[in-house]
Order: structure tokens, then sequence, then C-alpha cells
């Protein structure tokens, strides 16, 4: 029997961890408009890179659309991951991993800076919008082949966007599409062909909104990895013969799923970027970090992007592996339920934000591998503004501020979070120490994942502690998260005037006007404080000194893997 | 025999539905929803949920759903899983070999570990050898299997660099690829070896001390043929039992070496199948386990009345 406890223990641990990771990045929306008057008169911004896919060097090889820069050529390449991805369908993809291995077999539409997240050319060469910014017209690369020789038209796009707008589609990424002109008539079922969509000739694309949404490049078409009509027409797109054999457009071919084992890959050679520098590739599941650590030091393994974080400095002092810490793409926060009696007063979130001495936290506890955050969106994002930052550590503040709200003498509160992640059970005990400090008791409540995430879904929490959407790669994500009844929105937070500017930030067509409502927004959850914003998620790569060419960005960790090499 | 066997087979057809039942009953009054995994935790799209429900059959009634399943289950067709979308059936084969290829050697070097040093502890009781082995059974049995396992590849993979460290290697040819077995093998093994050494040792010691063995000295048989041919061969027998006991643990028992050498079996399979509320696979996992160790079981039963000419089908049945 403890036997099984202790299995059943670590089991949880690890898939637990797996589960946490997988939050980042899925289906991270965002936008980014470009300055969309000003690409209706040039080309998209990006595009002079994008035409020009020449030897730009492999590091920092951040806007050279598809040209591949080999040093060497041919070897093989071994990636870890705790967490196997439950499929690696460009339609139906739902976690990180997911997402992550359909852009090695897939491509994007369009991709976006790694380091502005500004939209740059991928299939789209360019693009235009109307000076309304309702119509869309994408022009698209002519070099493109399907992995079984077929070139990639206009027509497959148009296919695939159709196939996720039709009645029957139960894949995760209806919600991006929707603004499309014409979509609910699809979605209904009354038709299966959504009007707004257009293909004027093989390589032309036209798209027409039924209202602006200024993300509608970054949140939405970045997110679609077109797929081959030929094949998957008239196919059940998740059994269908297509599913089993994903031909897609990408650097390299899927292989092979050994379930619960590796997933195989191999160069496709005629890869319109040129051909990738590897002769395959393996993704290999190690439920178990700390096994995974000693595949990387063993060389059984040449990278992971989920190596155990606290090994990290020791790591980083032998030398005998690369680390990169990447910015990070995610921030931890406490989540106020904003129902309950304590938390729904302004100033018992305060108090508790100041009696959390964050810099101790990380610094002490987590060994220095990441920082306090400080503000509600990635300080890479365009949006963020320094000045609006989080309350800081204040004890003597804190106590003012509950004593205020009529509780000099403190409470208990339950602080929910799912077991088996290493931060969040380190947080949680340093939570409740120092909260106890201006009297507040905290009672840990801590599940399985599935319990957790049902219970913060249901609303059935005090405070809960997990990421929270960092506005990557554009800001129109924190829509899902603060919108009054949002499905995303389980604190229950409501404010009319953010809601008005979620709005504003979702139509207006300038960068200005977005930057403006999306500042005013921070300002207010700063003031308002729903969430906590805490510390931000580490977020290293770890490879050995073989594997060269590798530039995780963080959102995409395996960033262009058609330059990865291996030194000879 | 055959009655008896048939008998035996039909009794496994009441206990299947029980265990179906309350399994099902289990799953489904845990918390957490499987359609949640369908969707971007950020973005829980209630329209989708709705829809994924009714695509995995989870908006009919529970005792319809059960009937449903069952209906299907008779004819060993468990439907798809809900995180694979493939047939459950086809999963567990898939996993079936590797699970089985681990315990099946784990169990047959403990055995070749444990009853020649079981022996000599029983015969040299006191001795050297004796008190070796019981400190190294007492280490083999109270070291948990996943710092024995991490210990094992600091050294062996990471130190010296002998042996792999991850998978099965199954893109591997045939000599090499065993290399992968050497580690979670050994690890597994570890606490099946102190625990049939034990036994063998307190079993030996007893038929040590039978009438018959006194006879068989008595006699003037050399002591090798007394040992091997009246002591061994009746202190084995309980043996028998001994390993049948092994058998669930060929479900739950490897899930942690599975998990550190990344091995595909199907401890992992029904684990992660429990985290993420895949029912499809949860359900087919308990009745094929448990069908193979109700059979596994029926054949130590029979072994057991070849072996041991004082057990009888006819005093089973009673």
């Amino acid at each position: 029997m403890r036997k099984w406890i202790a299995c059943l223990a670590l089991l949880v641990i690890l898939v637990v961890v797996g589960a946490c990771g997988g939050q980042s990045a899925p289906a991270p929306s965002a936008n980014q408009a470009s300055d969309a008057s000003k690409a209706a008169s040039a080309p998209a911004p990006g595009s002079s890179q994008a035409t020009a896919p020449t030897q730009a060097p492999a590091a920092g090889a951040a806007a050279k659309p598809g040209g591949t820069n080999c040093p060497t050529v041919g070897g093989f390449a071994v990636t870890g991951t705790n967490a196997e991805a439950a499929n690696i369908n460009p339609l139906l993809r739902v976690d990180t991993d997911g997402d992550f291995l359909t852009d090695w077999v897939f491509d994007r539409v369009l991709d976006v800076d790694p380091k502005t997240f500004e939209p740059i050319p991928w299939l789209a060469e360019s693009w235009d919008i109307s000076k309304d910014g309702l119509v869309y017209t994408f022009k698209l690369r002519k070099d493109v082949k399907w992995h079984d020789g077929q070139p990639f038209t206009a027509k497959d796009v148009a296919f695939t966007l159709n196939t996720i707008l039709a009645k029957d589609y139960t894949g995760p990424f209806r919600s991006r599409f929707n603004m499309i002109a014409g979509a609910q008539d699809a979605i209904d079922g009354k038709t299966k062909e959504v009007s707004g969509i257009k293909v004027l000739d093989d390589y032309t694309i036209q798209i027409t909104l039924a209202k602006p949404t200024a993300s509608f490049l970054v949140t939405s078409m970045r997110e679609l990895k077109p797929v081959p009509q030929h094949l998957v027409q008239g196919q059940d797109i998740a059994k269908g013969e297509w599913a089993q054999k994903l031909i897609g457009t990408g650097p390299f071919k899927f292989k092979e799923w050994k379930k619960g084992d590796s997933w195989t890959f191999e160069a496709n050679k005629d890869y319109w970027g040129g051909r990738p520098c590897l002769d395959g590739l393996r993704h290999q599941v190690i439920p178990d970090l700390n096994a995974m650590l000693v595949a990387l030091e063993a060389g059984d393994i040449d990278t992971s992007i989920v190596p155990p974080v606290t090994e990290i400095p020791r790591l980083k002092a032998e030398k005998k592996l690369t680390v990169i810490e990447l910015p990070p793409s995610s921030i931890e926060s406490v989540q106020f339920n904003l129902d309950n009696q304590y938390t729904k007063d302004v100033r018992v979130r305060q108090a508790i934000a100041m009696a959390l001495d964050m810099k101790a936290f990380t610094n002490d506890v987590l060994k220095g591998v990441t920082q306090p955050a400080d503000s509600v969106v990635a300080p890479t994002l365009w949006t963020y503004d320094k000045s609006q930052a989080m309350p800081t550590y204040d004890v003597e503040k804190a106590k003012k501020l509950l004593a205020d709200a009529g509780y000099p003498n403190g409470f208990t509160l339950k602080w929910s979070t799912n077991s088996g992640n290493l931060f969040r059970e380190q947080f949680t005990t340093f939570a409740q120490a120092q909260l106890g400090k201006i009297g507040i008791k905290i009672e840990p409540v801590m599940n399985e994942w599935p319990i957790f995430l049902k219970s913060v879904q249901d609303g059935k929490f005090e405070i809960a502690t997990q990421a929270t959407a960092s506005g990557l790669p554009d800001p129109d994500s924190l829509y899902q998260v603060y919108k009054t009844g949002a499905p995303g929105n389980y604190y229950k937070f409501s404010n009319p005037q953010v809601d008005k500017l979620l709005d504003e930030g979702r139509a207006a067509t300038t960068v200005e006007d977005r930057k403006k409502a999306y500042q005013q927004i921070q300002k207010i959850l700063v003031d308002e404080l729903p969430n906590f914003y805490a510390y931000y998620r580490p977020n290293p790569v770890v490879t050995n000194l073989k594997l060269k060419g590798i530039t995780p960005n963080p959102i995409q960790p395996y960033y262009h893997i058609q330059n990865w090499y291996k030194e000879k | 025999m055959s009655r008896y066997i048939i008998r035996r087979l039909l009794m496994m057809a009441p206990l299947l539905l029980g265990v179906s039942l309350i399994v099902f009953l289990l799953i489904h009054s845990a918390p957490g929803d499987p359609t949640a995994f369908f969707v971007p935790e950020s973005e829980p799209d209630p329209q989708v949920r709705a829809a994924v429900a009714h695509d995995l059959g989870l908006d009919q009634p529970l005792p319809m759903q059960y009937v449903l399943w069952l209906r299907k289950a008779v004819t060993l067709d468990f439907g798809q899983s809900f995180r694979y979308q493939q047939p459950v059936m086809g999963l567990i084969m898939e996993r079936i070999p590797a699970t089985f290829q681990l315990q099946g050697f784990a169990i047959l070097l403990a055995l070749c570990l444990a009853i020649p040093v079981g022996l000599l502890s029983a015969l040299r009781s006191g001795s050297i050898v004796d008190r070796m082995a019981t400190v190294t059974t007492l280490f083999g049995l109270s070291m948990p299997e996943f710092w024995s396992a991490l210990m094992l590849l600091m050294i062996f993979s990471l130190t010296l660099g002998w042996l792999p460290s991850t998978g099965m290697g199954q893109d591997k040819p045939f000599p090499e690829r065993m290399l992968h077995y050497v580690l979670p093998v050994t690890v597994l093994a570890l606490t099946y070896v102190a625990w049939y050494t034990r036994f063998v040792k307190t079993s030996m010691l007893e038929v040590v001390r039978q009438e018959y063995m006194t006879t068989a000295r008595a006699k003037g048989l050399a002591s090798q043929t007394i040992v091997v041919r009246h002591g061994l061969k009746n202190a084995l027998i309980p043996l028998i039992t001994i390993v049948g006991l092994s058998l669930p643990r060929i479900l739950g028992g490897s899930i942690i070496i599975e998990s550190i050498f990344a091995w595909p079996g199907i401890g992992r399979l029904g684990l992660e199948a429990v985290l993420k509320r895949d029912y499809p696979v949860i359900m087919g996992l308990t009745i094929v386990t448990t069908i193979v160790i109700l059979v596994l079981s029926l054949v130590i039963d029979i072994v057991y009345v070849m072996v041991d000419p004082r057990i009888t089908f006819d005093s089973v049945r009673e």
C-alpha cells in the first residue's frame, strides 16, 4: 500500500509538472497589428527580410524566413520532453508539445519576430490590409510543396480555414477565426464555404472580417498551419488516413510515433527554405526530470526545454552543457477569487501582495533562477510599461491595509495549487510563512492537475496560484482573462472600463492606439489587483555542446529547427 | 482437470463484471473533466467542450454509458482513447510487450539469483554467506526503487558511460538493444531477489528438518542428491505461490521504473490515462490486466497440481 502511494505520488508529480508545462504555449493568443494603415500602402513589415532568404547567420536568426544555413549537414538529434503531446495534428493540437512539434512538420501562414512580436512573412510572403482593417489579402509563396510533392496553394489555406469553421469541428481553434465574415453560418452548418474567405488565384487569398480585429494576424493567422486539401478532404481529421501520416510542408517529415516512447522525423530535403541541416530528429519522452538530466549529461539526448530548474545553477557552473535562459513567457501569479468575502476587498489583495517578499523567494528559495514579476505582461512585450509595477514588499503597509479593511487580526484563506509542481509547492509554503506575519492563516489545498483546474474553472477556490497569460505574443490574450464573463476569467473580475479598453485594443488599427488601450488596462489591473503577478516562470533550455544552431525564443523553444546542426 | 479449468474460466465473468462496474463508478466519481484536455485551458470555450463531450459520448446518462461500454467490451472492443483518438485495444497491445519483457526478465533474473543464494544461506545458516545475504536482501527490500534506479543511472550511465540511460532502444539492432534492458531489469529484480531469497531460505530450513530428509540421510544418499532431489525440489513448491503473488505487480509495480527509464509500458499508459481522465483506456486496461492476472493465477494453480502430488484438482475444488 505504501509503495502504491509512493508510486502514485511520484507519478502525479511527474505528470503534473508536465501538465503545467503545457499551459504557457499551446494557443497563446495575441495579435500585434502591425501599423495597419501603413501596411495598407506598403508591404507588410518584415517582408523585406522575407523575400531574401539568404545565408543569415544561424544565431539570432530572428527574421530569416525559411532559408537554412548549415555549417555541417547530416546527423541526428534527440530532444527530450517529460509530457507526451496528445497529438501533433495542426488542426487539433492542444498542448505545448503538440504546438511545438507541428512546427517541425507544418508551416505557419505567418510568424512573429521573436524580439518585437511583429508579424513577419512565412508561407505568406506579404499581405495587405484595407484601410478599414477588414479585408486582408495574403500573397503566398510559390515554391512550397507538400511532402508528397503536390504544390501548396491558396486553396489549401481556404480549405484549412473552412475545416476549422465547419459545424463538426471539435478542435480548439474555432474561436480564433470566428470573426471572419460569414463564419457563424458555417459554424451553424448552413454553409460549407465561409463567405469571407476568397481564393483570388492559386497564390492569393482574401479574408474579410466581420469586425476589425487588430490581433488577427498574430492571434489568428499565426496559429494557422495549413493542411493539404487533396489529402484531408472528405476524411475524418482525427482518425483518417492523413491524420496517421501527417503530410505537411515543413522542414521535417513525420515518420513514426511510438506511443509513450518517441516521435521520429526525417529531413524534408525538398524544403522550400533549403534542406534542414540534420538528417533526422527524435523527440523522446522521459517522464522523470532527474532521469532526463542524466540522459542529457550522458549524451543520450541532445537537448531539453524542461530541465530540472533547481539544477540550473550547477549546470551553468560546470559548463559541460549549454544553458540558455530565455526571457519569461509566462508569469506565476496569485489569483484572487473576487467573490470571496475577504479577497473581494482590494485592500486585502494589496496587503497580501505587499506581505510577500518575492525577492527573498526568487533568490533564496529558487536559488536565483528567476526574478519577481513587476508587471501584468512579459517584459519583452511591446505594451510593457515599467511604471505600472506590481506592489513591492512592505509588511508595515500590509498590516495597515489589513487593519483599514477591518481585519486587524487576520483570517483564514484556502490557497489552492496543483501538487507536484515544485515551484508552486515551495511558493505555497513560503506564502504560508510570510502571510502568517500579517495574521492571515493559509490553508494549502493541493490537488492533482485536473482536479485543481476544475476547481479553478468552477470558481471553487479562494486563492489559486498558477501561471497567468503574459500577453505574449499579443496583448489581446488579456481579453480571455479579464473581459467580464470571458471563459478564462475565473476570478469573476468585472470592470466596465477594462471591458471597454479590451474592445478598443481589439478594434484599434494603429499600434499607438492599441498601446494606449493596453497600458491603461495594465494600470487598472495594478490598481485593482485581481491577480498578483508574483514571479516569472524560469524558461531554460539545456543542450549538449555538440548541438549547434539553436535559436530558442520565449514562445518557440525549437525555433527554426531546420538550422540545428551537429558539430562534427 | 478440464472441468476444473472451465469452471475457473466461467467464474471470471462475474468477477470481470464486478471489477468493471467498480472501476467505472470510481473514475466517474473522481473530480476532473476529460473535455478540459481538448481546449486550451486559458480559453475553455464552453461550446467546444459541449461538442467534445457529445463526441466522446459523455453527454449520455451514466448507466447508459456503462451499458454502451459493456456491449462493446464483451467483444474486447474498448472503444477509442479520448486522448489518442485510437482504439484502446491497439494502444494496450502496443504497450504490453514492453512491460512483460521488463517484468519477465526481472523475475527470471531474480529467480536465478535467489535460488542458489537462498539455498546456501539455509545450508550454511549463520555463515558469512548467510549474513551477507541477509544484509543485502534487507538493503534490497528497503531501498525505494526510484532511489536505486537513479543511483544506478548515475553510476553506470553518467560516470562510467557503460549503459544507455533512457528508453528501450527500439531503433537499435538486437544485441545493442539489450543494453537498454540492463538497468531497469536490475532495479526491478533487486526487490524480487530480496523477497525470493528470504523465501527460499525459510522454506529450505523447514524442509531440512523434515523426516524424509533424515530418512534419505539414513539411507546413505550423497548429500548433494539429498539437497537437490529431496530438499530443493520440495522447498521450491511454495516459491511458485510467491512468484504468483508478484503477478499483480506487473501493472502497478513498474510504474516508477517505467517513468525513470522512459520505458513505454502499460504502467505509464495507465497512470497517464488516470491523470488525463482517459476513461476508455482506464477501463480497457483494468479489464485486460484483470484477465491476464486471472489467467496467470489459473496457470500457477495448474502448475501447482502438476508439481505437488499432494494437491489435486478435487482438493482445490473444495
